[in-house]
């Protein structure tokens, strides 16, 4: 498989299909990570969406000093947060009945915690990963995004600084805050021993 | 070594972020402190759970809208804004108090020259990075140019709202008169302000190297501008960070003062995690000296002991010199509060 570096190279001579490529490559990852950012499916398909033509865009200032993955994180992260900068308020954190519902495609009730005790493993897997994005939906944009870089998709922290354009002590103190925080929201759900 | 301090360290220790000294005084508080001990227990709990949660697929038509979205626009002779919500007056007024009031400040000086900073200037003087952080926010500005210009005009002066006059801002359609005022002296006091309640002002990850004060100030304006957005609590200003020569960031912070109320003002100098670190160890080692010290007819073993922490926090106070020396930057930091009419 053809690297990143190589596929901008290609890019700039005109190949657009190199572009598809890298699209390809990373799409996952940006469309998570919007998700992540946005706490809603519609909106992560919106900005990854955006991320992707915007770097395309700019991909001749794309310079090689972080690696192209670094470069994209961070465009789609200030492409998020313009968005949700530009709605003038916060993300209303969703509650778990649309959390449930935007997961499974049809509607959820809320009580089905008290369903039956012999709910699959799957289910309840698939519970908390919900339980975590509603907690991350509660966190503050910047604290939201240090955890999500460093702890799920397991940037180092001079990348994560990279992305946020600021310095490490600024990375260690926000991933800190950021931990004590998201640490209390999963807490509160008992999900921590 | 105080629980609060050890805390502050626990998450980059976990990562393996945290200096030689760091790790020792981390490692030998968690082996009497049960607390901190369960506390990074929980945070590693933490990291391995959020670890297990799987990425995302985007949607099968995902790769394919991106051309299409490509194609169409450029099939547009002119692009049209997307329609954003009509703009209120009350936002306005919002808005242009947030760039007013500013300001709550601490100065910390970097790490030595050769550590954060070739670290800082590597990563942060890239060209790409500049017109990311700071193009979209100077767009914007353009873009709503006239607004905020007919009443952001006012001379510096007048920045700060004069209580006795309750001058009115400008070409504000409601012509709410903001009164009382905040002085920029006295700071920012609850009790004056019947009328304004402090908000949230929208973060922004800036970085402005600069040491010319007055550019500074245009600066932190053309970014308090269009980003401030209501929700949130006093508690929860956000900062933005200047890095300024070391010998201009008094005077940057006497003019930045100016731009509004200067509380919580955290004079602190605190300086790097290295540099706290000593401060952290000098004080211990003052604490057996003085205990020592206090007591009568010590032993052979315990003057010397005695001689060796002085020596030792005279070397310690010459190395915090010496990072203080070497660093040529200060870092300011700036908190942003946006203060709107209750309506």
């Amino acid at each position: 498989m053809m690297s990143d570096e190589q596929l901008v190279q290609d890019v700039l001579r005109g190949d657009n299909q190199a572009y598809e490529d890298l699209v390809l490559k990373h799409q996952h990852k940006i469309f998570t990570l919007a998700y992540r950012c946005m706490g809603d499916e519609d909106d992560a398909y919106a900005m990854a969406q955006e991320a992707m033509i915007k770097a395309y865009r700019s991909l001749h200032s794309f310079k090689g000093r972080s690696s192209f993955s670094t470069w994209l994180y961070r465009i789609t992260i200030n492409v998020c947060l313009d968005e949700i900068r530009r709605r003038k308020r916060r993300i209303i954190p969703f509650s778990l009945n649309q959390l449930l519902a935007a997961a499974d495609g049809d509607e959820v009730q809320k009580d089905i915690v008290d369903e039956s005790l012999a709910a699959d493993q799957l289910y309840e897997q698939k519970e908390l990963f919900l339980y975590i994005q509603q907690a991350l939906n509660e966190l503050r944009p910047e604290y939201r995004m240090a955890i999500v870089l460093r702890d799920m998709m397991g940037l180092s922290y001079h990348e994560i600084a990279i992305v946020f354009n600021c310095n490490l002590g600024t990375v260690k103190s926000r991933i800190n805050r950021a931990r004590s925080e998201m640490k209390k929201k999963l807490n509160e759900r008992e999900l921590l021993s | 070594m105080t629980c609060e301090y050890i805390r502050k360290l626990l998450s980059s220790y976990m990562d393996g972020m945290t200096n030689q000294q760091e790790s020792r005084v981390v490692k030998a508080h968690l082996q009497h402190c049960s607390a901190c001990r369960k506390e990074l227990e929980q945070m590693k709990e933490m990291r391995a759970v959020l670890q297990q949660v799987p990425d995302l697929q985007a949607p099968a038509d995902f790769p394919e809208s991106i051309t299409k979205k490509m194609k169409d626009r450029q099939n547009t002779v002119f692009a049209s804004r997307e329609p954003g919500e009509p703009r209120k007056a009350s936002w306005m007024v919002a808005c242009i108090m947030g760039i007013f009031l500013l300001v709550g400040i601490a100065i910390s000086s970097l790490l030595p020259a050769g550590t954060i900073i070739s670290i800082a200037e590597k990563y942060f003087t890239q060209e790409e990075g500049k017109n990311l952080a700071i193009g979209p926010i100077l767009q914007r500005i353009l873009s709503e140019g006239n607004q905020i210009d007919e009443v952001a005009e006012p001379e510096q002066k007048d920045l700060i709202l004069d209580a006795q006059s309750g001058k009115e801002l400008g070409a504000v359609k409601n012509k709410k008169v903001l009164t009382p005022g905040i002085d920029a002296g006295s700071g920012y006091n609850k009790e004056s302000l019947p009328v304004m309640t402090p908000k949230l002002a929208h973060f922004y990850f800036l970085r402005i190297n600069t040491s010319d004060a007055e550019e500074t100030i245009t600066q932190i304006r053309a970014v308090a501008a269009p980003y401030l957005i209501a929700g949130g609590s006093d508690d929860q200003a956000e900062y933005l960070y200047i890095r300024v020569e070391k010998s201009q960031a008094e005077g940057i912070i006497k003019e930045l003062r100016r731009l509004g109320a200067a509380e919580p003002v955290r004079d602190t100098l605190d300086y790097t995690y290295e540099y706290s670190a000593l401060s952290a160890s000098i004080q211990q080692k003052q604490t057996q000296v003085q205990a020592l010290k206090a007591r009568e007819n010590l032993t052979r073993e315990e003057q010397d002991t005695l001689q060796r922490l002085n020596a030792d926090i005279k070397q310690m106070q010459k190395k915090q010199k010496d990072i203080n020396q070497c660093c040529s930057r200060a870092e300011i930091e700036v908190a942003v509060y946006e203060f709107s009419l209750k309506q």
